[in-house]
């Protein structure tokens, strides 16, 4: 019985220290994306417009791969949406 | 095999696809309900909305819900990464114009005389003072200076097709992709086929179907949509925070793909404002954008993919003029 309650015991344990090690990476990983999100944003706001609507070349933003590879060619398949302007 | 609802809201269509047939009621459900909130928190044409409720309040700083903070600090951001093209503060401007009112009431006419088409050369337009600098939220705090009104709707918009997708994939475990008059946002699960999506404006501009990665967002800004007759003139919707005019019409649309809907949004609509030169701006921050211009030319950047498996479907002089 004992060895039974202990191994309950060390069973609860071990949920709580994988439960705990979960909540940290999350945290991190959290963290990491607000890191990521204001590199984003501030190579987005290095490039500012000057008044005759040129764009000054800073060089500072070159291929910070801000859309992260968010579209692909399409191909073939169901179309699950449309986008178009409202 | 997914499913798909759709229906009608803000003047526009809503829909919500979901890699699993079985939740497609209750993920409508969830969706309507992201939208009922965020339209009584940020509706500019309803008396009863947070927003026009706390609107005599503002200029001294009013006390706002954690929902209508959470839009009025993302169109601050879009205002913010976009150097001002997309700016809160226009809401006199657009009432100004005539759009005071749901859409549906101020008679929706795409395709009308484009000869009468407003632009900021036209009216000899005087020079407005960018306002969203001027509004500041601090804690739960808002301010806005009397002088301007603030108009939440396409950012709003982009915010809740974000929210409502993220809702459906954590409550339900599946896939969803969330398109709100075109601006779409994906979460959880991808079907077998990846995400496809048609990109198009009017049934006459060039077509191109797309895969849209994981978790990733699209939205459509267009000068052909939610266009208006006001004093003997066709609007349309994207003003100029410049001048509080619509943007010269030099694209038809502009598609951005990004991780957010709220960010494709704001680029989608910075490229309208921004006119041509948002071209060498998107290929210099790396954002995947299609233009499609006033005589249908498309212009891509940022990696956005050259047209693949619909060209057979395309609508004629439809040209691709370069890449990024």
């Amino acid at each position: 019985m004992t060895t039974r309650l202990s191994g309950k015991k060390m069973a609860a344990n071990i949920t709580t220290i994988v439960a705990v090690g979960s909540f940290a990476v999350a945290g991190v990983a959290a963290i990491a994306v607000d890191l990521a999100a204001t590199k984003h944003v501030a190579a987005i706001n290095s490039a500012t417009r000057n008044d005759d609507g040129t764009v000054p070349n800073s060089g500072t933003s070159q291929g910070n791969g801000y859309s992260g590879g968010s579209v692909q060619s399409g191909n073939g398949g169901a179309i699950s949406g449309r986008s178009s302007g409202s | 095999m997914g499913a798909s609802k759709s229906w009608t809201v803000w003047g526009l269509e809503a829909s919500v696809a979901v890699t699993d047939p079985a939740l497609a009621d209750v993920a409508e459900l969830a969706v309507r309900e992201v939208l009922a909130g965020i339209d009584a928190a940020a509706s500019r044409f309803r008396t009863d909305s947070e927003l026009l409720r706390i609107q005599p309040c503002l200029a001294t700083g009013a006390r706002v819900s954690p929902l209508l903070a959470q839009l009025v600090e993302s169109s601050l951001n879009a205002a913010q990464w976009t150097d001002g093209d997309v700016d809160p503060t226009l809401g006199r401007d657009m009432d100004a114009l005539g759009y005071d009112r749901d859409i549906v009431q101020v008679r929706l006419s795409p395709g009308a005389a484009e000869s009468q088409e407003v632009q900021a050369t036209e009216c000899s337009p005087r020079p407005r003072t960018p306002g969203w600098r001027q509004v500041h939220l601090e804690g739960d705090i808002l301010t806005v200076p009397g002088d301007f009104r603030l108009d939440l709707g396409a950012t709003a918009k982009a915010v809740a097709a974000d929210k409502a997708a993220c809702r459906v994939a954590a409550e339900w475990g599946c896939g969803a992709l969330v398109s709100l008059g075109g601006d779409i946002a994906t979460a959880g699960t991808v079907p077998a086929t990846g995400w496809q999506v048609l990109v198009q404006d009017l049934p006459a501009d060039p077509v191109q179907q797309v895969t849209l990665k994981a978790g990733h967002a699209m939205a459509t800004s267009s000068t052909q949509k939610r266009r208006w007759q006001h004093a003997g003139h066709t609007m349309h919707h994207i003003l100029d925070p410049r001048f509080g005019l619509p943007a010269e019409p030099v694209w038809r649309s502009v598609t951005v793909a990004a991780p957010s809907c709220l960010q494709a949004n704001a680029f989608s609509t910075a490229g309208i404002v921004r006119g041509y030169a948002a071209v060498e701006w998107f290929r210099k921050v790396d954002i995947a954008a299609r233009f499609v211009d006033r005589r249908g030319r498309v212009t891509l950047t940022g990696g956005w993919p050259q047209d693949g498996c619909l060209d057979s479907r395309t609508s004629p002089a439809k040209g691709v003029m370069a890449d990024g």
